[in-house]
C-alpha cells in the first residue's frame, strides 16, 4: 500500500515519538465518525505569520482538534492571506483579523495562540499571552537577552500556561535516539558536545536610512518595533522580521542572531543531552573562530560552523563520550563510534518537520502537562546561547552563576544580561 | 534600498572596535572610562540621531554617573527615549535612579510610562512614593505602569498602597493593581514572610478580576500555605473550572512535600481515568517514589490512551523493577501499546531486564517469543545467541524465521559455524541463507587497495560549468588514499561558484560512486569482509547437502573476495544441474572484475540462452570497472558485441564504449546512430566518445556527428558544436 505523506508521519510518528511524553488524542476528544467534539477542540490563534508561521500553522490546521479563528498580524498582506487560507479550510469567512496582539489576546474563547512574529517579539508577545490565559507555541528564538528568557519562565510558572518553544528537534527520532545514547551513558562518561550555531558574528543593531511610512493599518511600524529601541521605517528592514533585533542588541543585528541562530536548537540539543535542562554552562570563551563553553560538570560544548560530516543536514549536532559518540542533523540519519551503538534505531524523519512537536504542544494542553520544550528548558538554552553572544561581543572568556543569573567578576558582561524595552512595554 | 547599519563617526567605529580587543578577564576599567569620554562626546555633538542611538547603547556597558547627566535629557525624546533608556538602565550608580525619578514629573504618556517601567526593573525602593501618587493618575496605561512597577520593587510599602485598590481602581487599572499585588506577594514569599504573603494573594483572590488573575493568586496564596495549602490544591483539581484545573496542575509540579504526593495519588481514586493520566504526570514530573507503582498500575488496566500515557511515564523512570510489567504488554503483537512497551524496554537498564527477556523466549505464546526476539536483537543481547539458535529450529516458521533475521542482526565470525550447522539441517534454508548473507554485509569493513579512477569531475554539479579531472585525480590517488575536493588541486573550474567532486571508481575491483563537496575529502577504500569469515563459509561446501550448497554459493556473492569467487567457481561445472546453475549465476551477478574471465566463459560456452544473456550482461557490466587499459577493454567490448544476438545488451555495450575516448570505440558505435532502435543510445555515445578525441580525430568525429539524429536538444547542441569543433580543427585542403 502506497503510503501518503500524513500516513508516513503517523506511521512514524507511533514508533518514533512514543518515548517522550504521551503523544496521543484521549478517545473522549474523538466522536464516532473521528470528528472532534466541541469541547475537546483547542481554539487556536495566530500571532506574526510570515513564511516560518504558515509552516507551522499548516502543521496545526492537520490536527483534527483544532479550531484556529484568528490572525494578528503587523501586515495586512499576510493578515488576508492567513485569513484567505483559514476560510477556504473551514468553508466560511469567520477569520477574524486584528493588527493589535493585544486585542486578540482579550478574546475569551481561544485556547492557545502560535507565535511566530520575528524573533524581537517573542519573549514579548509570550509572556503577553500567558498573561491573557492563553498557551503558548512560540517559534525559536525565544528571548534575545538572558533576562528576557528568565522573564519568559517565570511568567509561565505564575500563570500555569503551557508553552511549547517551536525548537521541533526535541521531537524529532533521530535526536531523541542520539539524546538518549548520550544521557543513558551508552557513549561512556560525556566529554564534549558540539553544536552548529550558524552565526558567531558580533553585529550591533542600528538606525537605518529612513523610506516613507506607510499608514498603520497596511503596514505598523510602531507594532513591527514594539519592544525594541526606536527607529525610522525602513522597507528592507521591515521585510526581514526574521532576522530584526534576533540577538539581542549588540549580537546578531541585520545579519543573525549570533549563536542564538541555530543555537536554540543545537545547543537546545546539547543541554539536553547534558540532563542540563534546568542550568546552563559555567563558562564561555571564544576561540579559534568558535565558541567553547564548559558545564559544572566539566562537560565542554562547542559551537562551531565547520567540521561536520558531509550531507548531515542543518542544524547537526555531536555528542562525544569516553567510549563512543553520535552525530546527527537534519538529513535524520545517525552516524555513531560503532555501528553496534544504532541497535534500537527508530524510524528515520528527515527534514524537520513540526507534526509531532505540535501534537506534543496540544496534548499538553488538554494534560496541562510539560511539554517537550517547556519555558525552563527553553529559558536555560536561551541563557546558554545569550551568554555566548555576550562572550563573542565582549571578546573574552566569562564565568556565569547559574543560580544567580550572573556573571561572576564582570560588570560589563552583566550589564549586557538585559535590555530596556521601549514604552510603554514591560514584561 | 538595504538598511544602512553602518556608523559615521571615527568615535562610534573606534567603540564598537574596543569591545572586540581581547581581554584576558574582565573589563578594562581605563579602557572603558576612556570609551566613556568618547561616547558622551557624541552624545553633546551634533551628531545625527542615528549616532546618538547606538551611543546611548554603548552607555549601558561603559557608562557611569558622568554618563547619566548627558543621557537623562533624552528621556523627553520620543525618538531616542528608548535608547537613553537601554543606557540608564543598565548603570548601576544611584544617580541614574535619581535621574529617572525627576523625569517622573516632567514627562507624560509613553514616555512617562518607559521611565516607570525602568524604576520598577531597577527596583528603586526610593520611588516607591513617587509612583504610588501616579497610581491614580487620569491615563489608566500611566497607573498600570506604577502598579506593576510598585509590584516589582515590593515591600511592605508598595504593597499597603496596592492593596486597597483592588476594590477602589477603576477597572482598566485593575489587573495591573492585581499583578502588582501578585508580585509583591511573590516577593514577600521570596524573603521568607509567607504569612503577609498569603494575605495579599488572597486578597486578589477575592478581587473582582479576570480569572487568569485568579488563578495566578491562587497559586501563589497554595505555595505560600505550603502543606497547608494542599486543600487548596485539591479543591481547584476537582473544579470543573479548566483555569482552576490548569493552574492546580502547575501548582502541583511547583510546590514540594509529602502533602502534595498524598494529595495527588488521593485524587486518582476520586477522578475520571483521563485526569488519572494527567494526575499521573504531574507525579512524574514531581519524582514522587509513588510514581512507579501508579504507572505501572494504569498500563496493566487503564484504557488504551491512558495505558500509553502511563507506559511513556514508565519509559522515562526507566526502572528495572517495571520490566516484568512491560514485557507482559509487550508480548501484545503489533498493538500501538505493545509496541510503546517494547520500545521502553528496549532502552530499560540492567542485567535482570536481560535475563526476563532471554526467559521470554520459553514462553509458548508465538507473540511473547517474537517480542523477546525483537528485543534481544534491539538491546543486542549476545549472550543469547545459543538461545536464540535453538529457537531458530522451532517449529512455528514465524518465530524461527525472527530468530534467525536476529541472528543475522547479531552473530560475529565466532557465530557463524553454528549458523551454518543450522543451514546444514534446515528444511527451509532461506532464513539461515539471510542471516548468514546479513552476517557477510555488517561484517563489511573498508579495507584500502588498488584505486582506479573510472570517472571524475569537478565543477559546480550537476548543471554548472565542470571539468574533467580524472587523470589528475588518478595521479593523486597513487600518492595517498584521500584527496580534498578542492582548488588547490584541481583548479576553480566554475568561476567562484561552490563546486564539488563527483568521482567513479573501483577499489580492489570493487566499483564505488562518491560526490564530495569543495572542501571535503572522499577516502577511497573498498569493504570487504574479514578473512576468516570466507574461510568458515567455505570449509563446509564439500560436505554439504545440495540446498544448503546452493544456499552457501549465494552466500559466498555476499562476501565477495578471491577465495570466495575461487569456491563459487568451483561448482561452476558440478554435475548436479541445480548446484552447476546456481554457481554459474552467481558468478555473472558477481561485483567485482576478476570475475570477468568466469563471465566470457560462460558467455561463449553456454547452451541455454537465458545463461548466455546473464552472462553477456555480467560481461558488459564488469568490463568497464576492470582495471586495465583503455585497449584492452575496447577488445573485450568488441568480443562480447560478437556474441550479442538482442538490442537489450547491445544498448548496455554502446554505454559502455561511450566510456572508451577512442577512434576505434567511435568506429563501433557509428553504425548504429543509424539504427532506429539503437540511436539514442549510440548517439550518447558517439558524443561522449567525440568529446574526448575531436582534437586527435576530427574527420571521424565530424563523420559521426553529422548522423547524430535525436530527440534531445542538450545532446544535440552538444553534437552541433563538436561538428563545428571538428570542421575547424580538420586540415585544410589545398586550392
Amino acid at each position: 500500500m502506497k503510503m501518503n505523506r500524513r500516513d508516513f508521519l503517523k506511521t512514524s510518528f507511533a514508533t518514533a515519538a512514543a518515548s517522550a511524553l504521551p503523544n496521543v488524542i484521549p478517545a473522549s476528544a474523538l466522536g464516532l465518525d473521528g470528528t472532534v467534539a466541541p469541547s475537546e477542540r483547542v481554539v487556536l490563534g495566530a500571532i506574526g505569520i510570515g513564511g516560518r508561521g504558515t509552516y507551522v500553522l499548516g502543521c496545526f490546521l492537520e490536527e483534527a482538534d483544532v479550531q484556529f479563528v484568528a490572525i494578528a498580524e503587523v501586515k495586512a498582506a499576510r493578515r488576508q492571506a492567513v485569513k484567505e487560507r483559514a476560510d477556504a479550510k473551514y468553508g466560511n469567512t469567520n477569520c477574524a483579523t486584528y493588527r493589535d496582539l493585544r486585542e486578540l489576546l482579550a478574546r475569551p474563547d481561544i485556547d492557545a495562540v502560535l507565535i511566530a512574529t520575528g524573533p524581537n517579539w517573542h519573549a514579548m508577545a509570550s509572556v503577553t499571552a500567558a498573561k491573557a490565559g492563553k498557551d503558548v507555541y512560540c517559534e525559536k528564538p525565544c528571548a534575545k537577552t538572558i533576562m528576557d528568557s528568565l522573564s519568559l519562565a517565570e511568567a509561565f510558572h505564575r500563570t500555569g500556561r503551557v508553552f511549547q518553544a517551536g525548537k521541533q528537534r526535541r521531537s524529532l527520532p533521530n535526536f531523541q535516539f542520539a539524546v538518549e545514547l548520550a544521557r543513558s551513558g551508552k557513549l561512556g562518561k560525556l566529554t564534549t558536545l558540539h553544536a552548529h550555531p550558524m552565526g558567531l558574528k558580533a553585529v550591533t543593531s542600528g538606525w537605518p536610512e529612513p523610506d516613507p511610512e506607510p499608514s498603520k493599518e497596511e503596514d505598523d511600524w510602531d507594532l513591527y518595533l514594539g519592544p525594541a529601541a526606536w527607529r525610522p521605517f525602513n522597507k528592507a528592514l521591515f521585510s526581514r522580521a526574521g532576522s530584526f533585533e534576533k540577538g539581542g542588541g549588540f549580537v546578531g543585528g541585520p545579519g543573525g542572531g549570533g549563536c542564538l541562530e541555530w543555537g536554540s536548537h543545537c545547543v537546545d540539543q546539547c543541554q539536553w543531552a547534558n540532563d542540563a535542562d534546568k542550568t546552563v554552562p559555567v563558562e564561555y570563551w571564544p576561540q579559534d573562530g568558535q565558541l567553547h563553553a564548559r558545564y559544572a560538570n566539566g562537560v565542554k560544548l562547542v559551537m562551531r560552523n565547520e567540521g561536520w560530516l558531509p550531507n548531515i543536514g542543518s542544524c547537526p549536532v555531536r555528542f562525544e563520550g569516553e567510549t563512543g559518540w553520535v552525530e546527527t542533523g537534519d538529513n535524520g540519519d545517525l552516524y555513531t563510534s560503532s555501528p553496534e551503538l544504532l541497535a534500537g534505531k527508530r524510524a528515520k524523519i528527515g527534514g524537520y518537520p513540526a507534526n509531532f512537536h505540535v501534537r506534543n504542544f496540544l496534548d499538553c494542553v488538554k494534560s496541562r502537562a510539560l511539554t517537550r520544550a517547556n519555558a525552563d528548558a527553553a529559558c536555560n538554552t536561551h541563557i546558554a546561547c545569550n551568554a555566548g553572544n555576550i562572550a563573542l561581543f565582549l571578546d573574552r572568556k566569562l564565568a556565569y552563576d547559574p543560580k544567580k543569573n550572573e556573571f561572576i567578576g564582570d560588570e560589563e558582561a552583566n550589564r549586557l544580561r538585559g535590555e530596556a524595552l521601549r514604552e510603554p512595554w514591560r514584561f | 534600498m538595504k538598511p544602512n547599519f553602518l556608523f559615521r563617526s571615527a568615535a562610534l567605529v573606534a567603540a564598537l572596535a574596543f569591545a572586540g580587543q581581547l581581554q584576558a578577564a574582565g573589563p578594562d576599567a581605563a579602557k572603558s572610562a576612556e570609551k566613556q569620554r568618547e561616547l558622551i562626546a557624541i552624545l553633546k555633538s551634533g551628531a545625527p540621531p542615528a549616532e546618538k542611538a547606538v551611543a546611548c547603547k554603548l552607555l549601558a556597558i561603559y557608562g557611569t554617573s558622568e554618563a547619566v547627566s548627558v543621557l537623562a535629557p533624552f528621556l523627553a525624546d520620543e525618538h531616542l527615549a528608548s535608547w537613553a533608556r537601554i543606557g540608564l538602565q543598565a548603570i548601576p550608580d544611584s544617580a541614574a535612579d535619581d535621574a529617572l525619578r525627576e523625569a517622573l514629573g516632567k514627562l507624560r504618556g509613553k514616555l512617562l510610562i518607559g521611565v516607570i517601567n525602568t524604576l520598577g526593573v531597577r527596583r528603586d525602593a526610593n520611588s516607591v512614593g513617587a509612583l504610588s501618587g501616579k497610581l491614580k493618575d487620569s491615563d489608566a496605561d500611566v497607573a498600570s505602569a506604577a502598579a506593576a512597577a510598585l509590584g516589582r520593587i515590593g515591600g511592605g510599602t508598595a504593597a499597603k498602597t496596592l492593596q486597597p485598590l483592588l476594590a477602589d481602581a477603576p477597572a482598566a487599572v485593575r489587573p495591573a493593581i492585581a499583578e502588582g499585588c501578585i508580585l509583591c506577594a511573590e516577593q514577600s514569599l521570596a524573603e521568607g514572610k509567607a504569612e503577609a504573603a498569603a494575605k495579599l494573594f488572597d486578597a486578589v483572590r477575592s478581587a473582582n478580576i479576570s480569572k487568569q488573575k485568579t488563578a495566578e493568586a491562587t497559586r501563589g496564596a497554595i505555595l505560600a500555605r505550603g502543606a497547608a495549602g494542599v486543600p487548596m490544591l485539591v479543591e481547584q483539581l476537582r473544579s470543573k473550572d479548566k483555569e482552576c484545573f490548569s493552574i492546580a496542575m502547575r501548582t502541583a509540579r511547583d510546590l514540594p512535600g509529602r502533602a502534595v504526593t498524598q494529595a495527588l495519588l488521593a485524587e486518582m481514586d476520586r477522578v475520571t481515568p483521563e485526569r488519572q493520566s494527567y494526575l499521573l504526570l504531574a507525579l512524574a514530573d514531581r519524582g514522587d517514589a509513588e510514581t512507579l507503582d501508579v504507572a505501572l498500575k494504569a498500563a496493566k488496566s487503564a484504557p488504551e490512551p491512558q495505558q500509553l500515557i502511563a507506559i511513556s511515564v514508565l519509559d522515562r523512570l526507566s526502572n528495572p523493577k517495571s520490566a516484568p510489567a512491560l514485557l507482559s504488554i509487550a508480548a501484545g503483537g503489533d498493538s500501538k501499546v505493545a509496541m510503546s512497551a517494547r520500545l521502553a524496554v528496549a532502552k530499560m537498564p540492567g542485567a535482570e531486564v536481560e535475563k526476563a527477556i532471554v526467559a521470554m523466549l520459553k514462553q509458548p505464546e508465538e507473540k511473547a517469543r517474537r517480542a523477546a526476539i525483537e528485543l534481544i536483537a534491539q538491546r543486542r543481547i549476545m549472550s543469547a545467541i545459543p538461545e536464540l539458535l535453538k529457537v531458530a529450529e522451532d517449529s512455528n516458521a514465524a518465530v524461527s524465521g525472527a530468530s534467525f533475521k536476529a541472528l543475522g542482526e547479531l552473530a560475529g565470525i565466532d557465530e557463524v559455524p553454528m549458523l551454518l550447522g543450522a543451514l546444514m539441517k534446515a528444511k527451509d534454508t532461506e532464513p539461515a541463507e539471510n542471516a548468514l548473507s546479513a552476517v557477510c554485509a555488517r561484517l563489511n569493513r573498508p579495507v584500502s587497495g588498488n584505486v582506479v579512477i573510472l570517472k571524475a569531475v569537478y565543477g559546480a554539479l550537476p548543471e554548472g560549468p565542470s571539468a574533467d579531472v580524472t587523470a589528475k585525480l588518478a595521479e593523486l590517488v597513487k600518492t595517498s588514499p584521500t584527496v580534498q575536493a578542492s582548488n588547490k588541486h584541481f583548479g576553480d573550474t566554475a568561476g567562484g561558484k561552490v563546486k564539488r567532486l563527483r568521482v567513479e571508481y573501483t577499489v580492489n575491483g570493487v566499483p564505488g560512486v562518491k560526490t564530495a563537496r569543495e572542501n571535503d575529502t572522499i577516502a577511497f577504500t573498498a569493504t570487504a569482509v574479514p578473512p576468516a569469515l570466507v574461510e568458515a563459509l567455505c570449509a563446509p561446501m564439500a560436505q554439504a547437502p545440495a540446498p544448503a550448497k546452493i544456499a552457501l554459493l549465494r552466500v559466498l556473492r555476499s562476501a565477495g573476495g578471491p577465495k570466495a569467487l575461487a569456491a563459487v567457481r568451483a561448482f561452476s561445472s558440478d554435475a548436479n544441474a541445480e548446484i552447476k546453475e546456481t554457481a554459474q549465476r552467481t558468478l555473472c551477478d558477481w561485483e567485482t572484475a576478476d570475475a570477468l574471465p568466469d563471465v566470457m566463459q560462460i558467455a561463449k560456452t553456454a547452451t541455454d540462452k537465458k545463461f548466455k544473456v546473464l552472462a553477456l550482461r555480467g560481461q558488459l557490466r564488469l568490463i568497464p570497472i576492470q582495471d586495465a587499459s583503455i585497449e584492452e577493454k575496447f577488445a573485450s567490448l568488441k568480443e562480447a558485441m560478437a556474441l550479442i544476438e538482442r538490442d537489450e545488451e547491445r544498448r548496455l555495450a554502446l554505454a559502455a564504449l561511450g566510456e572508451i575516448p577512442t577512434a576505434e570505440s567511435l568506429a563501433l558505435v557509428t553504425p548504429y546512430l543509424a539504427a532506429g532502435n539503437l540511436k539514442g543510445e549510440a548517439s550518447i555515445a558517439a558524443v561522449a566518445i567525440a568529446s574526448k578525441i575531436v582534437g586527435r580525430h576530427p574527420a571521424q568525429v565530424a563523420a559521426a556527428m553529422q548522423q547524430v539524429t535525436t530527440s534531445d536538444n542538450k545532446l544535440a547542441q552538444q553534437a552541433k558544436r563538436l561538428l563545428a569543433q571538428a570542421r575547424k580543427a580538420a586540415p585544410k585542403k589545398k586550392k
